[in-house]
């Protein structure tokens, strides 16, 4: 970094720190997370290389990476909730360690991150049929769209995994 | 090595309708040696092939039940976060309870179906006659006094009978009510598409926000928002008598239309063909021979990648290894 970048980054650390940490604590309900995604907010900024003092509108930038780091921390959140609750409902995982159990959450994390952005029915479709193994015809019933949806949501959603795989390892 | 080319994109695409293709139950023979010979075309699909099956070895060996029900229930749960981001209240316990009441009481009445390319005109109790657009299915319970409909997937076309009697259509996003009216409704994806001929239909949505849309007016909807369109389209009606209408209209805008009503599998317009227009009426009844028109009066390839998919390319750029 060049001379000068470290105290204008504590500059705008400390003219913005403040708004952020309220931003974070009004949508968390607990105080250390909240601190540990404004620190990861700045963290965020400082690793994109960009000139502070050329950001237009901080505010509205900082918000931005905010809010990107509090809806991964929710899908976090909402994995492992649901992981607690497939846990009252089925037995599979009885006896597994903890070790596989932080390996299977891991594991699902990065499956949610590919299909995070498909169309409710095409996940769906694709989860029956990959994970479960029902043919596509039952998956048409329960769906109620005719087979040849089912195909199309099948292609839908392996031609995203294959997207966000490819910009992942560009 | 890869180097990303707007190649690339195409072939994933394509390797992704093959393995759709291919992981279906009734797989054909041929369909199976018709991708053995895509595989085999460029060394780019070998090794796009090596990256469908790396992703879809990610999804095996997991605990089944487990793992389903974990991925199924993030993927509800952010639809509902979503939606409170765009500021839209959503009361979801509520509008299941009322969608499992539906279900429970309007699948009672009988089933009317319509296969890819199919279109069909039935006569209700009451003079009332339904018209039942390409893969479509609805369920139709007629009462001395109501007549109700659920509309589980394509469109239909209502023409009421003089003194019909009430009519109430359940769709998967919200009901429409109507008496003596004639109207469409179309089921998308997302939403629900309503277009009024005749008299006035009152939707309401599963939110329970309603309108009443008049004569000559049309309105999308979902559970919770509508929104009102300008006019009609002349394709809300055409395809009861069994063609599609392009008024000047895009190619690719066509093309989407047309693959509703195209039995072998699907079509699709490439980036690079989509700005060309078409003007004129199109059968319906043959599809096959729809493209064969387009490709006479315009300069675009019909290229069936699948048996079951078919692409239309502008033939002065084609860019395939």
């Amino acid at each position: 970094m060049q001379n000068g970048v470290p105290s204008l980054f504590s500059d705008f650390y400390r003219q913005h720190h403040g708004w952020l940490k309220r931003f974070m604590s009004r949508h968390l309900s607990c105080q250390h997370t909240a601190e540990d995604l404004t620190q990861d907010s700045f963290i965020r900024l400082i690793s994109r290389r960009e000139n502070l003092s050329q950001i237009d509108s901080p505010r509205a930038y900082l918000t931005t990476i905010a809010k990107g780091l509090l809806a991964n921390y929710w899908r976090r959140q909402d994995i492992e909730q649901a992981y607690l609750e497939a846990q009252k409902h089925h037995t599979e995982l009885e006896s597994a360690s903890a070790e596989e159990h932080y390996e299977l959450l891991e594991r699902l994390y990065q499956l949610d991150l590919m299909l995070k952005n498909l169309p409710p029915k095409a996940r769906q479709a694709f989860l029956m049929s990959r994970i479960q193994g029902v043919r596509y015809q039952d998956i048409a019933l329960e769906l109620e769209v005719s087979e040849r949806m089912v195909k199309k949501y099948i292609a839908q959603a392996m031609l995203q995994c294959l997207t966000v795989q490819t910009e992942a390892s560009v | 090595m890869t180097t990303s080319t707007p190649n690339k994109e195409q072939v994933l695409e394509e390797a992704a309708y093959w393995f759709a293709c291919l992981q279906s139950e009734d797989v054909s023979a041929q369909e199976k040696q018709a991708w053995q010979t895509w595989h085999n075309q460029s060394s780019l699909h070998q090794e796009v092939w090596q990256q469908v099956e790396r992703v879809d070895r990610q999804y095996q060996n997991l605990p089944k039940q487990h793992s389903y029900h974990v991925l199924h229930q993030t993927g509800r749960s952010r639809r509902q976060f979503l939606l409170g981001m765009m500021g839209l209240a959503v009361a979801a316990p509520i509008v299941w309870q009322q969608r499992q009441d539906i279900q429970a009481t309007w699948l009672s009445g009988e089933t009317e179906t319509t296969q890819v390319g199919e279109v069909r005109q039935i006569s209700l109790k009451d003079g009332t006659q339904l018209w039942l657009n390409t893969d479509s299915l609805v369920t139709i319970d007629q009462q001395v006094h109501l007549q109700q409909f659920h509309l589980l997937r394509g469109e239909l076309f209502v023409e009421s009978a003089s003194g019909a009697i009430p009519l109430q259509l359940a769709t998967g996003f919200g009901q429409v009510s109507a008496i003596g009216a004639n109207f469409s409704v179309r089921l998308n994806e997302d939403h629900t598409y309503l277009a009024v001929h005749q008299g006035s239909v009152t939707v309401t949505a599963d939110s329970g926000s309603h309108t009443k849309v008049q004569a000559k007016q049309s309105v999308l909807f979902n559970r919770t928002n509508l929104s009102p369109l300008q006019g009609l389209s002349a394709n809300d009606e055409a395809w009861r008598r069994g063609y599609l209408v392009a008024d000047n209209m895009r190619l690719d805008e066509f093309i989407e239309l047309l693959n509703r009503y195209h039995p072998n599998g699907w079509l699709k317009c490439s980036a690079n063909a989509s700005h060309y227009r078409l003007v004129g009426h199109y059968s319906l009844a043959d599809t096959e021979k729809v493209l064969d028109a387009i490709a006479f009066s315009l300069p675009v390839n019909v290229r069936k990648i699948t048996p079951w998919f078919t692409i239309l390319e502008d033939n002065k750029n084609i860019s395939h290894s």
